[in-house]
């Protein structure tokens, strides 16, 4: 089930993938576990920046140039993810890893996004950030 | 102008959206087909799993030896003189008994000098390996005559199953069958069939070498006429070895006990139920072409595939089979290329070439279980899912015509040939001809990948 | 709906006033009524100290209506004009909180019809008054004059204010005044207003009210003197050294004929440095001073005592500072003062600062950005009010402050000029260290988002206010840690 929604979403982009030889290693391993770690990692990162830095410690870090970086930050290890994935798994690299990776960095900065807007209204400074709407006051 | 290139990109415009519809349709109609294949596909590994372990060839095995002693073999062992050569018979005899007695191979050793008594009944004499040796290095002093071949195996071979023992057996095989019955001559492959019919039964395998030695004496041959027997002084008469015995025995005296196999071999009802094989999919060494991946991620061996060929690029794959435990002289690449057949069922398939592990290969501990790899090609498939199937038949060598005559009356002229050779081999075929058809069969299965 | 009518009499009244909205800026609790109604009594139109409390009380009710009525907080004390007070538009008065002379900008001659008179009567005026005093114009206050100021202002009991005022007034309702008592308007409107209201045989409405009501008084002793004008200049001025005089001789009436009040409270200083003199008009403008500031405290005070309390003995109050230092700070107040003030002054100061240096960097802050307090700024009116209250060059908050630090006795318990929130209290500061930080633009937003959280109103300007209240009450008490 999950194996099938991951790979769906990534092949959506990016095609089967190739090299052929390993397709079920992706779509049995590389796949649901890039998007598992991504959505975790993502949820992981949105809580750390609503919930921790902006609840629980309220490290001034509200702004949204600060959003900017955790979301960068969060991107890169999307990107990071499926190099890291593609290479513990022993498939071979190819332009099709790096176009992964591109995806996911994509996938990354979509979820974080909405994470931020299904997440915010909990930040005590931050519910504002990186703007007010949804929420009202 | 600039309207037609807007109608053009317009146009490529809808085209890609097409694309995307119509490439976002077939991928859900896949992947709801795909649920059923997929559950199939888990149970091979764990039948395969046992494959290699099947019966393991023996550490020992018990042999019998038999030794036809009649006149007509007398020409194959001269007596011993200083300055003279052993015959090929003489040193290859020397060597295999040597080794039969002393070896590490063989546990329980009987030899026997096989000969006719007076009433026209085979006799097998057990005799002690000095007695044995001292016959083939002296030669036959008596007067004996020789013993109808269908006669003489089926009494070896029943002493051999009785002593759960392989029977290995020497001969010129030279049918000379009683005066009386000279209409054994017509019915040779019958009555070599009936003969072996508990060989078959008991699920014994046969292997038939053939060799050539110089011949000094008198030569009886078959065909009476012009000359009822022949002086000759070191033509090459053939002889041979047949090894009945359970399919691994056999295999471990010809690969043991032999060392040097004649190039002249043949074997009958071998059969290889479980050739291990698995798709070598992601190896360096062999790196398929087109879509094509395993089933199962893990399985190993993988022994179902799914592939996609598509017009420009076909799906080209290697499959690894360890053919080991075939005789040396099936296993060579050209022998294979030559006689494997490759039968697609759902697909069109054909074999593109026959590999040996390399050193390099068998370095690679995933490739190092097999001694073969095929190469081959899909360029089209028919059905949704389907097989591919691999078989080597069972082929009668070549040699066997070549070694043959009608009339053997004169050896000297016509060398290397044994009377009715083709019809002795006939027989030990018609034995096994209904249920092994193919040496080994390998089928692996595939479904059209999604 | 208990009220209090503060009547400021002449230029000190008009200061002490502005010192007491200050403090009722900064939340200083006011007891036992709703409402506070100033009404000024200064001929002198013109005059500068007059003008911009009027102003800063303009300003403060504008803020004080948005923000609605509340039981505490920045600004939560409601001030309303006397014309006002009735709610039903029906008064016949103009809307000030001065009250109005209707220009009486003739000589005090002409006033008293003194050429009218018969020659008797001249000659018994020409006893009582000098020269100068029948000459002088009356539009610019009474020159330190009580002899002229106790003559004119008898007759604003006839006036439509007056008897409005007495119509309006409520049993329960309580009436301060605030004058000094070495001037002119105030040494003789305060016994003069305070007597007729008493007099049960005048005839204002609500009489047995007003002769009942709960009166207090603040009455200011000399705390500055004014400069002596160069050799040879002749001009108008008021002569400070007559100041101690007229205190004396007032104190000595007060004594025998102060009927009818129920609290006095007195406070002097001894001068310091002399101040420019200007009498009357725009020009008389003078620095806020500590002096006021403490006044307005009396204000305060009389307020906290029950009805029960004042009715049974009449209360006297002297004020004293714990040590005799030039500049004061909290700590040199009495227990009772600094629990009165200091925390709210803190907070209002911390909400001054924060507001003017901090805020619009804070764009992106989530107490901003809830409410779009940047957009609120630039287009609602009100934030130009609170602007000008705390900013105004002539009557803002830091103006004020700033002034009160410019006399010999100045009041330091602010640093006016840091801009470090750890450095600002003058007797309390914040121990920084590596990790603590202390209170700073960093913790003060972080104050500011957790207080807009449970803020439900939706007003930029009501939530922001309301988020300053929390935020700066939360760093008082766990960053400063004031007691």
């Amino acid at each position: 089930m999950i194996q099938k929604f991951f790979s769906g979403l990534y092949e959506l982009l990016l095609g089967r993938p190739l090299p052929a030889n390993f397709t079920n290693d992706y779509r049995e391993v590389v796949f649901p576990n890039t998007g598992l770690q991504l959505v975790l990692i993502t949820l992981a990162m949105v809580i750390l920046y609503y919930y921790v830095f902006n609840r629980i410690m309220s490290t001034g870090f509200y702004k949204t140039q600060h959003w900017v970086i955790m979301l960068l930050i969060n991107a890169v290890i999307a990107f990071a993810i499926p190099l890291i994935q593609v290479n513990n798994n022993g498939i071979e690299t190819h332009s099709y890893t790096y176009m992964f990776a591109f995806v996911n960095t994509v996938y990354s900065l979509v979820l974080f996004f909405l994470f931020s807007i299904l997440l915010k209204r909990g930040s005590v400074q931050a519910w504002t950030t990186p703007m007010k709407w949804p929420n009202k006051k | 102008m600039l309207l037609t290139r807007f109608k053009c990109s317009a146009s490529f415009l809808l085209l890609c959206v097409v694309v995307v519809l119509s490439g976002c349709y077939t991928r859900n109609e896949n992947s709801a087909a795909e649920t059923e294949p997929a559950a199939t596909v888990e149970q091979p590994p764990a039948a395969d799993k046992a494959a290699p372990a099947a019966t393991p060839a023996p550490e020992k095995v018990n042999v019998n030896l038999y030794l036809e002693i009649s006149n007509g073999m007398k020409g194959f062992m001269p007596p011993a003189e200083a300055g003279k050569e052993p015959t090929v018979f003489q040193s290859r005899l020397n060597k295999l008994i040597s080794e039969i007695q002393d070896g590490r191979y063989v546990a329980e050793k009987k030899y026997y000098l096989a000969r006719e008594d007076k009433q026209g009944q085979p006799v097998l004499d057990s005799v002690s390996y000095n007695t044995m040796k001292s016959t083939v290095v002296s030669g036959i002093r008596a007067n004996v005559l020789g013993t109808p071949l269908p006669d003489l195996l089926k009494a070896a071979l029943e002493q051999s199953v009785k002593q759960n023992a392989v029977s290995v057996i020497i001969s010129d095989f030279i049918h000379g069958p009683h005066p009386d019955k000279r209409g054994q001559f017509i019915s040779l492959d019958s009555d070599i069939r009936s003969s072996l019919k508990e060989a078959e039964q008991q699920g014994l395998a046969i292997a038939v070498l053939a060799d050539a030695s110089g011949f000094y004496g008198n030569y009886y041959p078959a065909v009476k006429k012009p000359a009822t027997s022949r002086t000759l002084t070191g033509e090459e008469v053939p002889f041979y070895i047949w090894v009945i015995g359970r399919q691994q025995e056999v295999l471990a005296v010809t690969k043991n006990i032999f060392r040097n196999l004649p190039p002249q071999q043949a074997y009958f009802g071998f059969d290889y139920k479980d050739v291990p094989f698995s798709a070598i999919l992601k190896a360096n060494q062999f790196r398929p072409a087109g879509t094509v991946y395993c089933a199962s991620r893990n399985a190993d061996p993988c022994t179902a595939i799914k592939l996609l060929p598509e017009k420009s690029i076909p799906v080209e794959f290697t499959l690894g089979l360890d053919l080991s435990a075939l005789p040396r002289q099936l296993q060579q690449e050209n022998y294979l290329k030559r006689n494997l057949k490759v039968i697609g069922s759902g697909c069109k398939a054909s074999l593109v070439s026959v590999t040996a592990a390399d050193d390099a290969v068998r370095a690679s501990p995933d490739l190092a279980r097999y001694t073969h790899f095929l190469r081959l090609q899909v360029p089209q498939l028919i059905g949704t899912s389907g097989t591919i199937t691999l078989q080597l038949p069972q082929v009668q060598p070549a040699w066997i015509d070549a070694w043959t005559t009608n009339n053997d009356n004169n050896p000297a002229a016509d060398p290397k040939k044994t009377y009715q050779l083709d019809k002795i081999i006939d027989g030990v075929q018609a034995l096994y001809r209904d249920q092994r058809t193919y040496l080994f069969n390998v089928t692996i299965k595939f479904n059209k990948a999604d | 709906m208990a009220k209090l009518f503060v009547f400021g009499i002449g230029g000190t009244g008009s200061r002490v006033i502005r010192s007491l909205v200050m403090l009722m800026a900064a939340g200083v609790k006011i007891q036992n009524c709703d409402k506070i109604v100033p009404i000024i009594i200064d001929p002198d139109t013109q005059n500068g100290d007059m003008n911009r409390t009027v102003e800063l009380l303009k300003t403060y009710k504008q803020i004080h209506d948005k923000l609605g009525r509340r039981d505490e907080g920045f600004f939560h004390t409601d001030i309303s004009t006397l014309s006002s007070i009735a709610g039903d538009g029906s008064s016949k008065i103009r809307d000030s909180f001065v009250y109005d002379f209707g220009g009486i900008n003739k000589p005090f001659k002409d006033h008293v019809g003194y050429n009218q008179l018969d020659i008797d009567s001249q000659a018994l005026v020409d006893l009582l008054f000098t020269k100068e005093n029948l000459s002088n114009s009356l539009d610019v206050g009474f020159r330190g004059s009580p002899n002229v100021g106790s003559v004119v202002l008898n007759e604003i009991i006839e006036s439509p204010e007056m008897r409005f005022f007495a119509s309006n007034f409520q049993a329960g309702d309580r009436i301060f005044f605030v004058s000094s008592i070495f001037g002119g308007t105030g040494a003789a409107g305060f016994p003069l207003l305070l007597k007729n209201f008493k007099d049960s045989r005048i005839g204002l409405p609500n009489a047995a009210s007003l002769n009942s009501a709960l009166t207090g008084a603040m009455v200011v002793l000399p705390y500055f003197s004014l400069e002596q004008p160069a050799a040879g200049v002749e001009a108008d001025f008021i002569d400070s050294n007559t100041f101690t005089t007229k205190a004396k001789d007032a104190l000595s009436y007060y004594q025998h004929h102060l009927n009818g009040i129920n609290a006095v409270y007195y406070m002097g200083d001894t001068p310091d440095k002399p101040l420019e003199n200007n009498p009357g008009r725009a020009s008389q403008k003078n620095d806020a001073h500590l002096v006021e500031l403490l006044s307005a405290l009396a204000i305060v005070d009389f307020m906290d005592y029950t009805d029960n309390d004042l009715i049974s003995n009449e209360v006297y109050h002297e004020f004293g500072l714990r040590e005799d230092v030039d500049q004061v700070q909290f700590t040199h107040l009495d227990q009772e003062t600094r629990d009165r003030i200091a925390k709210q002054l803190i907070r209002f100061h911390y909400f001054e600062r924060y507001y003017t240096q901090h805020v619009p960097d804070d764009a992106q802050a989530a107490y901003a950005r809830g409410v779009d307090l940047m957009g609120a700024i630039r287009n609602e009116p009100i934030f130009k009010e609170l602007d000008k209250f705390l900013k105004h060059p002539d009557y803002g908050y830091q103006s004020w402050l700033r002034e009160l630090g410019r006399k010999e006795r100045t009041f330091a318990a602010l640093n006016v000029s840091e801009s470090d929130f750890n450095r600002m209290v003058a007797d309390k500061q914040i121990e920084t260290g590596f990790l603590n930080k202390g209170i700073h633009q960093g913790s003060f937003v972080k104050e500011l988002n957790r207080a807009s959280e449970s803020i439900s109103d939706r007003d930029a300007f009501r939530a922001t206010i309301q988020a300053f209240e929390v935020a700066t009450d939360k760093l008082v008490e766990e960053k400063l840690k004031y007691a």
